[in-house]
């Protein structure tokens, strides 16, 4: 008997610049014939009508019940998103300079901010009087020379080093950085808010 | 001499405690990461992250040793915009970790005009600012 099972697993966000989008680009697939897994990739399972930016959720119901209509016998498993987001961007040269405007311009707020946030912590938390406090302690009268200004300069530096474990591209281990892992979790929530929306007013496309 | 040792042990711990502190808080909240998304240059986070550490480093040298700095009016300019892009994002973020919005939202059963609510926010920030900076 020939196998007839077709495994499938979508990704949570695809990014198309066909206006043709085809399972393969949504998912990989997985049969053991692997002439029936090209030919259940190429089904199209969206045409996009305006060729503008746009995310569109879909559900994994869609893509069985198109393998479905190709061919009957075929059994569908879906090892990946029930839900997912197809993101069709027109193919365009990307503008460098704007994105290298962006990024200045971000790094600029970044930086003025971050200088911003320790001045007001500094200021806050009154750290120059328990410098004071602490030359009374140690040294039995408050002036130490800036023993503990340069010390405390020194240190938060490296406590950022140790948090966001790089400097410049020089990386401590492997791991992925605070922000990145942030970054991550952020895309994934503005992913999943999509598919609930769509779902809520919908327009997911269920079959 | 021990004493000095000693002082010079308290400064560093207290920095990489008062930075990691200071930066989990940062990286909770999600100013940078919305900056980043909202421009659509989420790939260089790695870069904002150094940058954001420069930043640290000039607040601080500026607070503890600067006392006269003159940048010119133009910079200093450049400099407020950045600090308040950069805190306006930390409150609204703020207000949105602790889910003040969308709990006020759902009890009052508002359904349209959340954008409406996200402007007055913003006003009623701006409102208190010039206040407190011109009159407090």
């Amino acid at each position: 008997m020939e196998e007839k099972t077709v495994y499938i697993k979508p990704e949570l966000s695809s990014l198309v610049e066909n206006t043709r989008v085809t399972l393969s680009d949504v998912a990989q697939v997985y049969a053991y014939d692997e002439k029936l897994a090209k030919e259940v990739g190429a089904i199209e399972v969206l045409h996009i009508q305006k060729k503008k930016k746009q995310k569109t959720a879909m559900s994994v119901l869609r893509l069985v019940r198109l393998i479905s209509d190709y061919r009957s016998d075929i059994t569908v498993v879906n090892l990946g998103e029930k839900d997912f987001i197809v993101e069709y961007k027109p193919p365009e040269k990307t503008k460098r300079a704007l994105e290298l405007l962006k990024t200045f311009c971000v790094s600029l707020v970044v930086f003025a901010g971050s200088a911003f946030t320790i001045m007001t912590f500094n200021e806050d938390a009154s750290v120059d009087k328990v410098f004071q406090k602490f030359y009374q302690l140690v040294l039995g009268n408050g002036n130490g020379n800036g023993w503990l200004e340069v010390s405390y300069s020194i240190g938060l530096p490296l406590g950022i080093i140790l948090f966001f474990n790089h400097f410049t591209t020089a990386k401590i281990d492997s791991d992925p950085t605070p922000l990145q892992i942030q970054m991550r979790q952020y895309e994934q929530s503005e992913e999943t808010t999509i598919i609930e929306n769509a779902s809520r007013e919908g327009k997911k496309l269920e079959k | 001499m021990w004493g000095k040792l000693l002082l010079l042990f308290a400064g560093l711990s207290g920095g990489i405690c008062v930075a990691g502190g200071l930066f989990a808080f940062l990286t909770i909240v999600g100013v940078v990461t919305r900056l980043a998304s909202g421009t659509k240059t989420a790939k260089n986070v790695v870069l904002y992250e150094d940058i954001s550490l420069f930043g640290l480093v000039f607040g601080n040298i500026a607070y503890l040793f600067g006392n006269n700095m003159p940048i010119g009016t133009i910079s200093l300019l450049i400099y407020g915009l950045g600090a308040g892009v950069f805190t306006g994002c930390l409150a609204a973020a703020l207000a949105e970790i602790v889910n003040v919005i969308p709990v006020m939202v759902k009890r009052i059963k508002l359904k349209y005009g959340i954008s409406a609510v996200m402007v007055a926010f913003a006003l009623g920030k701006l409102a208190g600012s010039i206040y407190q900076l011109c009159f407090g």
